[in-house]
């Protein structure tokens, strides 16, 4: 005797999931159409972040950024990229970008253009593109000794001396601090093989999946701050005044969030109710 | 507009399309997007590989060639250095001759030791060592230097983490579904841990000579040593060792919780990106 | 605010430069012969010269090889004499000819410096003069002398301790195993469940997909993989049941062809062995995964075991596993991924458990070792957590920065 409630947890349990994606497509594609503005609080781990790009002098000693990041984990990644870049040449801070992921050779390179022309960078003055290295663990230390060994030449050729920026530049004692962005495990590396041996100060900015990796290293100081995910990129967006691509997807996020919740919500109920009637149907035989 | 751009974004746009296919059911789109990844990808990795690191670190050094108008003269060693590398990495080729495929061994066993060499302290040191530090003083832990806690949030916070922490002990002990008398139980389970968090919190206030203290960081090293038991393979999983570590199995389904949660935000990001590139295409058209 | 920011810069730079071309002709003005004359005015005569140089390597306890003491006598015109001695101009040159670079000037009555900047291994030489505001005194000089890396650094003592103590376990635990001692591992629910699903895929006549993960050959956890492959590579060996392996790394791809290889022949099967089922893929993330699912769809192996380490391609695989309805078993020690592991696999080895069971499959002494050193390495972190803790409420805070070690 199946009350027409368990017949619809039935049905709902067997749901063509096709029907799902449908409903997450649909929510994903309103909010850019119809912007919600929901509103996005700053977490501490992204404060601590900016404060630490915020601190670095104008034309001063550099900092180091790495987009380790390739084009399967770009949506959450270059916001990230694209806010600190913004930041960074806004104050006039200089930078020195490279890359641990040959496919983030690329991704490194349309960054830089983008952020360089927008804000009027000067390439060799204001911001240096070091190019690809493999060897994770190795190019790491090997900066840390001197960058020459690793990287003798820019990603274009030109010798490392002939670089203005790079002048008094020799490893980590002349880098105050170092980002890296990735979708693998290349900010542990950097925890791992940079802050380590050399206490040089490293901060993260990771894809969500990673983050509950890498919050351990936050309060024992191994990490100065972390971006966790588009949600982060669009904190650190609200934080320099200049909403980009990670504020404009943080609607849709919400919207879906709520879909999701409801739907595990329903799933668990409906589990539980077909379960008991399964269970009396199975004593009743 | 360039017409070049729009071709180039109309093609991934298309081949997005392919892949999104999948959703509905394995076809041959989603096969030919798959293989031209796969076939494209390849080749990418291969000429990255060779211009970044191949060409500069062992074919240049070796032949002493030129680039971007620099002669290469190297010293004796620097040539060894490139040289011997290169041909280790050549033996990597002997396996398609059987009779010398075991000399490929040799250049796996220094890979594989070289980097293990190059891990190990640094590894002991982020993984361990300062770890242990943290978590030996979590009274300063949780509080970061230079911030203030708003003692509202860290008592509802413990108050929170108490909460879960006892439906999820609760689940896992009782190991058969609610009837009115286990729900009653949970309540009480509940209200128990509520105050027992509460009052911990603020014992350990007074006790402190520190401003602010939280009970989190008691279920920190709770988690922590239970954790550890679950990992424990040494002796069986009986009496303390086994309660131990059945709540260390608590904390791990609630990190794996809080992880899959993010997870699913960074799904989402990525569907979201792709809906953007969409939408962005569309409005080249308007433009 | 670019802009504002070079021009700074710029006025910087070129105050830099002119204040050393200035030091530069005061130099000039050294080779002037003073005359020794009361009636003139005390400027024009240089100080006496600062004697008694020597520079050595300095060692500390973090020293890199990049610092050299300097250490003089002071001028006797230096607070005494004539008393016009205002500091002195460190030089620095890479040639015992000339005098160098200018390193650092040093206030009155300093009588030595440290140099920071040294590259490690190279030689060098370093003069002192003493100046009075106007003139330099002749130069001192000392070199050559270069600077060496320390081979120990004593703030990182608890590394070397706890790695000790680490490796000395897993030594010993090692030794007894190879002796013959009996080690006892408690059973991990679920070991079976690896065998179980090769059963099945044995039963019902469909191949067995084997995932070492994506990592690559120098983690730890494609080696405790690989571990496991030989143990099931000798059960589809047995049962002459397809093992197919795809990977995304070559150089996994040919580890795991030997390990495959040496399954089938220990068993007696070296014919059943097909190298074609040991599979590069791709190097990319989803373009492996992809394929990977593609294998799953079109060959339909009846047991899916992912063993090793995965990033976010874990769900990818696991989710089409589910669809298509194989016995899925999944074991790693990437924390991020053991969620979806455990939602949509039929049994999980989480973390640590994946090298004990490559320990308990093989019983192979060096496993035991290391699985039993880290299980006893547990305990003294228990004890050292519990003794900081203890340790930082009665205020003793020196045990807890001997483990501050960056």
């Amino acid at each position: 005797m199946a009350s027409s409630m368990t017949r619809f947890f039935e049905r709902f349990l067997k749901i063509d999931r096709r029907w799902i994606f449908l409903a997450i497509a649909i929510a994903v594609v309103i909010p850019f159409f119809a912007p919600l503005g929901l509103p996005v609080d700053v977490t501490p781990p992204v404060q601590r972040l900016y404060d630490a790009v915020d601190e670095l002098e104008a034309g001063g000693a550099p900092l180091l950024l790495s987009i380790d990041y390739t084009p399967a984990t770009s949506p959450e990644l270059e916001p990230m990229s694209t806010a600190i870049l913004r930041h960074v040449f806004e104050k006039g801070v200089r930078v020195i970008v490279m890359t641990l992921h040959p496919a983030g050779y690329g991704m490194a390179e349309s960054a830089i253009l983008r952020a360089a022309e927008e804000a009027g960078a000067e390439y060799g003055e204001d911001l240096v593109y070091l190019g690809f290295q493999p060897g994770t663990s190795a190019v790491i230390l090997g900066l840390g000794v001197n960058i020459t060994n690793v990287f003798p030449e820019d990603a274009y050729g030109t010798p490392l001396s002939e670089i203005p920026l790079m002048e008094g530049i020799r490893n980590y004692d002349d880098i105050p601090l170092l980002i890296s962005l990735a979708g693998w495990s290349a900010s542990e590396a950097w925890v791992y093989f940079a802050h380590q041996p050399y206490g040089q100060r490293v901060g993260g900015g990771v894809t969500a999946v990673m983050a509950t990796d890498l919050y351990p290293y936050l309060d024992s100081g191994q990490l100065v701050g972390l971006l966790g995910g588009m949600r982060g990129a669009a904190e650190y967006e609200v934080l320099i005044g200049r909403p980009g691509s990670g504020a404009r997807g943080m609607d849709s996020q919400s919207v879906i969030h709520l879909i999701i919740i409801l739907l595990i919500v329903l799933g668990n109920v409906a589990y539980f109710a077909t379960r008991r009637q399964r269970k009396l149907a199975g004593e009743g035989t | 507009m360039e017409f070049s751009t729009l071709i180039w974004t109309t093609i991934g746009v298309i081949l997005t399309l392919c892949v999104y296919s999948f959703l509905y059911k394995d076809n041959p789109f989603y096969k030919f997007a798959e293989h031209l990844v796969v076939g494209a990808s390849a080749g990418y990795y291969l000429v990255i590989y060779y211009y970044n690191f191949i060409d500069p670190n062992v074919v240049r050094p070796v032949f002493q060639l030129e680039h971007g108008g620099q002669a290469i003269a190297l010293g004796g060693f620097e040539w060894w250095m490139a040289l011997i590398p290169g041909l280790l990495g050549l033996l990597l080729y002997a396996r398609f001759f059987p009779k010398i495929a075991w000399v490929g061994r040799w250049p796996l066993g220094i890979y594989v030791g070289g980097y293990a060499g190059l891990g190990i302290s640094p590894v002991m040191q982020a993984r361990v060592i300062d770890q242990m530090r943290a978590a030996s003083s979590p009274l300063a832990s949780i509080v970061g230097p230079g911030e203030v806690v708003d003692p509202f949030a860290a008592v509802t916070n413990t108050a929170l983490g108490f909460v879960i922490f006892a439906v999820m002990t609760y689940f896992l002990l009782a190991k058969r579904h609610l009837g009115s008398r286990g729900i009653a139980a949970m309540i009480g389970v509940i209200a128990a841990s509520a105050v027992v968090g509460y009052g911990g919190y603020v014992v350990l206030t007074a006790l402190s000579a520190a401003n602010v203290v939280s009970t989190t960081s008691i279920l920190l090293v709770v988690g922590l040593l239970g954790t550890l038991a679950y990992f424990f393979f040494s002796l069986r999983h009986t009496g303390l060792l086994g309660g131990l570590a059945r709540i260390g199995i608590v904390f791990l389904m609630v990190g794996f919780g809080a992880s899959f949660g993010y997870t699913v935000m960074s799904r989402i990001s990525l569907l979201i990106g792709r809906v953007g590139f969409l939408i962005d295409w569309i409005g080249m058209f308007s433009s | 605010m670019m802009r504002a920011s070079l021009a700074v810069l710029s006025i910087l730079v070129l105050s830099l430069t002119f204040g050393w071309a200035w030091a530069q002709d005061e130099l000039v003005l050294e080779g002037v012969e003073p005359a020794l004359s009361d009636t003139l005015p005390p400027d024009l005569i240089p100080p006496a010269p600062a004697a008694g140089l020597t520079a050595v390597d300095y060692v500390d306890n973090n020293d890199s090889g990049n610092k050299i003491d300097l250490s003089w006598t002071t001028s006797p015109d230096d607070g005494d004499g004539a008393a016009d001695v205002t500091g002195y101009q460190v030089w620095r040159s890479e040639t015992a000819a000339g005098p160098g670079d200018t390193l650092a000037f040093v206030a009155a009555g300093q009588a030595g410096y440290l140099d920071e900047t040294a590259e490690p291994g190279t030689p060098y030489y370093y003069s002192v003069t003493a100046f009075d505001g106007t003139n330099h005194s002749d130069a001192v000089s000392f070199g050559p002398v270069a600077g060496a890396r320390n081979w120990f650094t004593a703030t990182r003592a608890a590394v070397l301790v706890l790695v000790s103590v680490f490796f000395g376990l897993v030594l010993v635990f090692t030794q007894l195993a190879e002796r013959g001692a009996k080690l006892f591992v408690r059973r991990i629910p679920g070991l079976n469940a690896i065998e179980e699903a090769v059963g099945r895929a044995t039963e019902m006549g469909r191949p067995v997909l084997y995932v070492p993960g994506i990592g690559e050959i120098d983690n730890i956890m494609t080696i405790a993989s690989l571990t496991i492959l030989s143990h099931v590579a000798k059960i589809t060996a047995r049962y002459e049941t397809p093992l197919i392996v795809p990977t995304a790394r070559a150089v996994v791809m040919s580890a795991a062809e030997e390990v495959v290889k040496e399954a089938y022949a220990e068993v007696g099967k070296p014919d059943a062995y097909n190298r074609d089922n040991i599979r590069y893929l791709s190097d990319a993330q989803f373009a492996f995964a992809g394929a990977v699912n593609g294998i799953m769809l079109r060959e339909k192996p009846a047991a899916n075991l992912y063993l090793g380490a995965f990033w976010a391609e874990s769900l990818l695989l696991a989710e089409t596993g589910f669809e298509a309805g194989a016995i899925q078993v999944a074991g790693t020690a990437m924390v991020s991924q053991l969620p979806f592991f455990v939602t949509a696999c039929d049994y999980t080895l989480l973390g640590e458990e994946l090298y004990a069971a490559s320990a308990y499959l093989s019983r192979e002494p060096k496993l035991l070792g290391g699985l039993k050193g880290s299980d006893w390495m547990k305990v003294v972190t228990i004890v050292l957590i519990a003794a900081g803790i203890i340790m930082n409420l009665v205020g003793a805070d020196a045990f807890v920065e001997w483990f501050h070690t960056s």
